[in-house]
């Protein structure tokens, strides 16, 4: 604890302890909470307690007021919990204060807040046998359990998490001291008949926290505590899923899943297996598909349980491609099924709970792609089929045979449209043939083409398009669509009205662009499409986001015009490659919004690392223009990524200096240093050490840090080899220096320094003098550091109590 | 009759009527039949695969056989599309009555039908084919002509002047303005919100109201919204003018348009977009108005070419009071109510009688071009299909939604331009009209019958058609409907006079009855009670005349009327007290019929009558009588 927070302490103590004090409001409570939660964790609980016996005190004589505040009463509580956590301070504090805080039956009358720290604090205090050992000595498990039926739902779920960690506590048996461990066992046995009783009691909240309380234990418990829980419920289980399947249907559901992942799943006498197979066919669609989705995903199941939630999954998509089969003798997707069928045909016959049941299912068969074991079984084509015939059916071109009602539903439906395009999206990673792959373009192209598609459908829409040719990229049916269909409806959505879809459009192009550039087929069909001349026209787009999104797009297709001169003088490519470089400088220089000026920025530091794939001319003008304009900008992210590209420069040049071909006969010293000098002599000529200083002095906090992050690394190359280093010649920006320290002139880290380098220093003489290490370290901090840091709480505190009616007014 | 609209799809199987001499369409070869015949190829020419009537184009009349339109005594316009044959009917038909409509209506219908006769008179053509029409000849053409129906009927544009004639029948209305027609109903156009000026019509009685509705709009445009609430309670609802294209969704379409449009113009290439000059055309140009500059296309010149263009785009800033409330309250700034305005100011958009003259100096390209007629057979469009059809670089962005543009396109095959279809019909779709219904909830619906059945096209888009409750009364071409109600019921107003000479008497709590006698007067449909002359008032018939004056009514004091019921017990005590004790009581199926045994009479008591009947003892019916009426009330 910081020596000031020590000082403040005893008297935040004695403000929280009078009575007559107004008390702090529950943020400052929580947040003192916090701060002990975090050092307890630091120091040891005993020597807290030593050093400070102001917290004792305090603790005690909240105890005996009269008329406790009761949000102070349930802070000592947690308090007490907390400092009782380790061992040690268990044992100085059992006597004196936790037998008198915890043993007190009469908390349990008072306000909710203080039955919740009361059990907060023994959640926290439960960290070792003796605080195990006093639980059960001053009999509070009586007092747990029926908290655990509270009408205060915090109170309760609180008593739930006591309960569990209770259950779960030993790790191991043989920790236990002495008889300890047949007592809890004790204590367990009677928390499981207290779960037994309240499964029976019929009265519904009662089920509800018991059957919450053995999903959160099952996880963690021990195996013998696990078959003693289930014994007890198992049978409770089974009658209220006959009595009443719905209302608990949620609890029992997360309560069987919790289940299947422990041994009990495969033990025999569990049943789990039995009750989740009946769970399936009784619960009503709208759970049995997470149920089915939930038992997909465990390991060593059961495979007529498996294929059981298939068919559940799978039950609404099947009534789907049934209702848009022309010709019935065709097989469907299940050839038998779990549910009954009338249930999922009267969901399916009211709008919303159709769409929501086939949201539902859709996302779900998508999952099912990614099972190995499922995913085998549906190759056959009948999972992917209905997916295509629910998006077929949502921009009415499928026709349904039977029931008409579906087709009103879907057209337009957006919600479905997303779910169903996200599973194609998913199948896409099963082998397909050329007929599969082909249907999927078509529909997709139905989707992009018709102009009603909702803008969030034609971007997923897009992202299913990439996934599909980046899984099937080897087949030439790909590279067809993607000429003859693709490419003319994509320059139409390039000019859409709507500039999300313009911009999902341009995101669309930059990934096809990455993912494709270095396929042979990809350069040809994007030059000779046109639609580097329509990428050159959104520069100027209304839209900043969709100007910012045709720079990373022309950025990442340069990497293909570059490299094709032979291709940039058809009609296509000439005069879209004119200048990218100029026009990019040029929107950074003029654009009035943030972000088209941060991607040119990007897009700049991108060809940078990979210039040796660009033959962009004037390359290194325009370089130089944008880390002027950039590290001027007004943007604090434009800024840092222009120090990033500056970064890059400085890896790039030093690399060179630096780095030696093993083979390479060694390098005599002095020829290094002329490298190194010549490198950095090309960095000052780039003025990359002015962008840097300004940098460390601008006003915005994370600029300033990365510049101070690059110069202390350029200051580790540098100082190494200063002595050898000649760089008498650089004395560089003594502008820029004698301007940043006369603003700065207050900073310590610099104080004293400024005659020396006003006159002008060399490189190595400056970066040595910078105490770069120490501006890091105050950089790091955010800026609101001293009002979050705990002196400031516990002055808060106090400020808070001594607020007199004048003050208040004067505040006023 | 509700609307008068023409079919201008006939014109589709003529040749386009080019501006400027066209060798490609002079060259035509003229149609030989299969039998090597040739005495039509003067009138009908092969083009791209299919026989074209070479002549002026003619249009489908409306109906004029299943009843004598000379007896037609008021035509109502719904709007200014749907007045497009009214020379036709009020110039050849002998009709005598008056249209009505709103001014709007009226202006931009002049417009239309002004530059239909325009596109059509100054291209004359010498002779006119007639033979083709012949029905065994029609029989061996090719298709489509051969499938043509009633093309006897078919007749060519009116002219300027048959067009004033027709319009000076047009009586003005205003938007729940109440008109008597002849005192028998009351017609009140409503606000469509479809077009400038677009009504519904609603005809009403004191006791049963019609709601006429056609091409409307829920959607916000430039017109006034629909005024719904005032179609409620109406016994029947008579429903047409639904859009055309219900898988095109307008917003959609509009989307579609402007990115097309971006798409041509940046790769170089023009835009052609034949429409009409009045309409779909102000929210395209407000729409472009705002597209062009997030598109960065403020340099592409715009160019709008009709002969009415000028007055088409100048009316529609005039009409503030028939525009959506949003126009209306920028005329208050004042500032014109269309953007248009603004874009003529900043000469982005140019405005031009025809593609002659002024045009030719100004004309820049790329650029884009609006002009008519949508059926591209006529009119400045068949001059730029000709100039830009040949390269792949142009557009052309069909919009309205009247026309096949396969068809449209059809003469100008093969054609290199790219050919976008975008309709832009902002009528209600099946959705809105069930909404519609919901809320107004008339008593019957009476619509054409393809809105009840799915289009043909798309047997399974069950959505696409009209599914309400009552079911609807679909019609057919030349069905007779005879709607589903009768007039039960007539106002008839009683003069003050005659009403202060009545005495009501109570026969229920609340309800009062009282005898009126008087004269009903009935004029105009208009019926009144007047109180009877008396004879001394009555003016002494002249003895000049010759005819014979009806006698007026004689006037004698109405005997009092009953009202009541004889209870049996209380009558047979009364009876009894009266000496009369023999009594059998038989009860019948409408009351009971009583013996007065010792008296050999009988008494039949019935609910609406009371029959004595004794043989000559008229004393004792006397007394019977007045013992019955002790228990009936008199008034």
């Amino acid at each position: 604890m910081e020596r000031e927070c020590a000082e403040l302490l005893p008297s935040v103590c004695a403000v929280l302890a009078d009575s007559k004090e107004s008390v702090p409001d529950d943020t400052c409570l929580e947040k003192l909470l916090d701060w002990f939660r975090e050092l307890t964790g630091k120091v040891p609980g005993l020597s807290l307690l030593q050093q400070n016996p102001c917290l004792t005190d305090l603790i005690s004589s909240v105890q005996k007021l009269s008329d406790p505040e009761p949000s102070v009463l349930s802070f000592i509580s947690r308090l007490a919990g907390l400092l009782a956590a380790s061992e040690d301070a268990f044992y100085c504090l059992e006597q004196s204060i936790l037998t008198e805080l915890f043993g007190n039956r009469e908390l349990m009358e008072m306000d909710a807040t203080v039955r919740c720290g009361w059990i907060h604090g023994l959640l926290s205090m439960l960290q070792h046998w003796p605080a195990m050992k006093f639980i059960l000595k001053h009999e509070l498990i009586e007092v747990i359990l029926k908290l655990q039926r509270d009408s205060s739902l915090f109170v309760a779920s609180a008593a739930n998490q006591l309960l569990a960690h209770i259950l779960t506590f030993p790790k191991h048996q043989e920790a236990s001291p002495g008889c300890m461990y047949s007592e809890w066992t004790e204590c367990v046995k009677e928390i499981a008949r207290h779960v037994e009783d309240s499964l029976e009691s019929g009265i519904p909240q009662h089920i509800q926290q018991s059957l919450k309380l053995v999903t959160l234990a099952l996880g963690n418990c021990q195996p013998v505590v696990m078959e003693m829980l289930w014994q007890k419920v198992g049978g409770p289980m089974e009658s209220l899923l006959e009595k009443d399947p719905t209302n608990m249907a949620q609890r029992l559901l997360e309560l069987l899943l919790a289940a299947s992942r422990t041994p009990l799943f495969n033990s025999a006498d569990s049943k789990i297996v039995t009750v989740m197979s009946l769970m399936l066919c009784s619960l009503t669609p709208t759970l049995a598909i997470p149920l089915a989705s939930g038992i997909l995903k465990l390991e060593n199941c059961p495979e007529s349980l498996r294929i059981k939630a298939q068919r559940v999954v799978l039950h609404p998509m099947d009534c789907i491609l049934n209702a848009t089969d022309q010709q019935p003798q065709n097989a469907g997707l299940l050839d038998e099924f779990v549910c009954k069928e009338s249930i999922i045909e009267d969901q399916l016959s009211r709008k919303a709970s159709c769409i929501s049941l086939l949201c539902l299912s859709l996302s779900h068969a998508g999952e099912l792609a990614d099972v190995p074991s499922v995913s085998v079984e549906l190759t056959s084509g009948s999972l992917f089929n209905s997916v295509l015939a629910v998006l077929q059916l949502c921009i009415g071109v499928a026709v349904p045979t039977t029931p008409a009602y579906i087709c009103r539903y879907l057209i337009g439906c957006v919600r479905v449209q997303r779910f169903a395009v996200d599973t194609l999206g998913s199948l896409s990673k099963q082998a397909g043939s050329t007929d599969f792959v082909e249907q999927v373009f078509n529909i997709l192209l139905e989707y992009l083409i018709n102009p009603d598609t909702e803008s969030s459908v034609l971007k997923k829409v897009m992202q299913a398009i990439l996934q599909w040719f980046s899984h099937h990229s080897d087949l030439p049916v790909v590279w067809h669509s993607l000429s003859q269909d693709l490419f003319p409806v994509l320059k139409k959505r390039l000019c859409d009205v709507r500039w999300e879809v313009r911009d999902s459009a341009l995101e669309f192009l930059t990934q096809l662009t990455l993912n494709f550039q270095g396929k042979t087929e990809f350069p040809p069909i994007l030059l000779s499409s046109g639609i580097l001349k329509l990428l050159l026209d959104l520069l100027s787009d209304s839209e900043s986001y969709v100007r910012a999104s045709a720079v990373t797009a022309l950025g990442q297709t340069a990497y293909i015009t570059n490299n094709n001169e032979e291709n940039l003088n058809s009609e296509s490519g000439t005069s879209v490659q004119e200048d990218v470089a100029s026009r990019l400088v040029d929107i950074l220089a003029e654009d009035t919004e943030g972000f088209p000026r941060r991607a040119v920025v990007k897009v700049f530091a991108d060809w940078l690392k990979q210039r040796s794939r660009l033959t962009i001319q004037n390359f290194e003008e325009s370089a130089a223009s944008v880390l002027k304009y950039g590290s001027n900008d007004l943007d604090w992210e434009v800024k840092i990524h222009s120090l990033e590209m500056a970064e890059v420069y400085i890896n790039q040049t030093l690399s060179k200096s630096i780095s030696a071909c093993p083979y390479a006969v060694v390098q005599s010293t002095n020829s290094k240093n002329e490298t190194l000098t010549e490198s950095l002599q090309k960095l000052f000529n780039l003025k990359i050490f002015e962008v840097l200083l300004a940098g460390l002095y601008d006003c915005d906090r994370p600029v300033a840090q990365k510049a101070c992050t690059i110069l202390i690394s350029l200051k580790q190359v540098v100082l190494e080899d200063r002595e050898a280093l000649n760089l008498k010649g650089l004395t560089w920006a003594p502008d820029i220096l004698s301007k940043c320290f006369s603003k700065h002139s207050k900073m310590a880290v610099c104080g004293g320094t400024n005659s020396s380098l006003q006159a002008g220093g060399d490189l190595v003489e400056i970066l040595s003098i910078l105490d770069l290490e120490a501006m890091l370290q105050a950089l790091e901090r955010s800026s609101d550091y001293i009002e979050n840091s705990p002196h400031s709480l516990l002055q808060d505190i106090l400020a808070a109590t001594e607020t007199t009616e004048d003050n208040a007014i004067d505040c006023y | 009759m509700l609307d008068c609209g023409l079919d201008m799809t006939s014109a589709l199987n003529f040749l386009p009527l080019p501006l400027v001499h066209s060798p490609r369409l002079a060259k035509l070869p003229g149609w030989v039949s299969k039998d090597g015949n040739t005495f039509l190829e003067k009138e009908l020419k092969e083009c791209a695969g299919r026989v074209f009537v070479d002549s002026l184009p003619e249009f489908c009349l409306p109906e004029r056989e299943l009843l004598d339109l000379s007896t037609i005594d008021v035509i109502l316009i719904s709007n200014y599309h749907c007045m497009m044959a009214l020379p036709y009917i009020t110039e050849h038909t002998g009709f005598t009555g008056t249209v009505y409509a709103t001014e709007p209506t009226l202006q931009i219908g002049r417009l239309l039908m002004e530059e239909l006769v325009n596109f059509i008179e100054r291209v004359p053509k010498a002779q006119s084919a007639t033979c083709w029409k012949n029905k065994d000849i029609q029989r061996l053409l090719p298709a489509p002509l051969k499938d043509t129906v009633e093309v006897s009927t078919w007749k060519s544009c009116y002219t300027m002047q048959e067009v004033n004639s027709a319009l000076s029948k047009v009586q003005l209305v205003g938007y729940s303005q109440k008109i008597e027609l002849f005192g028998a109903v009351q017609i009140t156009p409503l606000s469509s919100g479809y077009s400038l000026g677009s009504s519904n019509w609603i005809i009403q009685s004191h006791y049963e109201k019609v709601s006429y509705v056609s091409g409307s709009s829920l959607l916000t445009t430039h017109p006034q919204p629909m005024d719904q609430s005032s179609l409620k309670n109406s016994d029947v609802l008579i429903l047409t003018g639904l859009t055309q294209i219900p898988t095109a969704n307008p917003d959609g379409m509009l989307g579609e348009f402007c990115s097309n449009l971006a798409m041509t113009v940046r790769t170089g290439g023009n835009v052609l977009v034949p429409c009409y000059s009045s309409g779909v055309i102000y929210d395209l140009l407000e729409c472009l108005y705002q597209f062009i500059d997030s598109a960065s296309l403020t340099t592409i010149p715009f160019y709008f070419i009709s002969p009415v263009a000028n007055s088409s785009l100048e009316f529609s800033q005039i009409f503030a009071e028939w525009l959506c409330h949003n126009k209306q309250s920028k005329v208050y700034l004042p500032e014109p109510p269309f953007p248009h305005a603004e874009l003529i100011q900043t000469n982005k958009l140019k405005h031009y009688p025809s593609v002659h003259g002024d045009f030719s100096n100004d004309f820049k390209q790329p650029c884009v071009v609006f002009t008519g007629h949508p059926s591209l057979r006529f009119g400045d469009v068949v001059h730029f299909m000709e100039l830009w059809g040949k390269s792949s670089l142009n557009t052309i962005i069909f919009t309205e939604p009247d026309f096949s543009y396969l068809e449209a396109l059809a003469p100008y095959q093969p054609l290199a331009m790219k050919c976008v279809y975008c309709p832009i019909d902002t009528r209600l779709n099946f959705i809105q009209v069930s909404k519609l219904l919901k809320e107004v909830q008339p008593l019957h619906v009476v619509c054409p019958e393809q809105y009840v059945r799915p289009p043909p096209a798309q047997s399974h888009r069950s959505d696409l058609m009209l599914d309400c409750q009552p079911p609807t009364m679909p019609y057919r071409r030349c069905s007779v409907l005879s709607l589903p109600f009768r007039r039960r019921y007539e106002r008839i107003e009683l003069l003050p006079e005659l009403a202060d000479s009545l005495v009501p008497s109570e026969i229920k709590p609340g309800i009062s009855v009282a005898t009126v006698t008087a004269v009903l007067h009935s004029k105009d449909n208009k019926h009144v009670l007047r109180p009877t002359l008396k004879l001394a008032l009555a003016p002494p018939p002249s003895k000049k005349r010759k005819r014979v004056l009806e006698e007026p009514p004689e006037h004698r004091a109405p005997k009092p009327l009953l009202s009541g019921a004889v209870p049996i017990e209380q009558f047979l005590a009364t009876l009894q007290k009266h000496g009369i004790t023999e009594v059998k009581v038989e009860d019948t199926p409408d009351g009971h019929i009583l013996h007065l045994q010792d008296e050999d009479t009988l008494i039949q008591l019935e609910e609406d009558s009371t029959h004595i009947i004794c043989d000559n003892n008229d004393m004792l019916r006397a007394t019977l009588r007045d013992l019955v009426l002790r228990f009936l009330q008199k008034f």
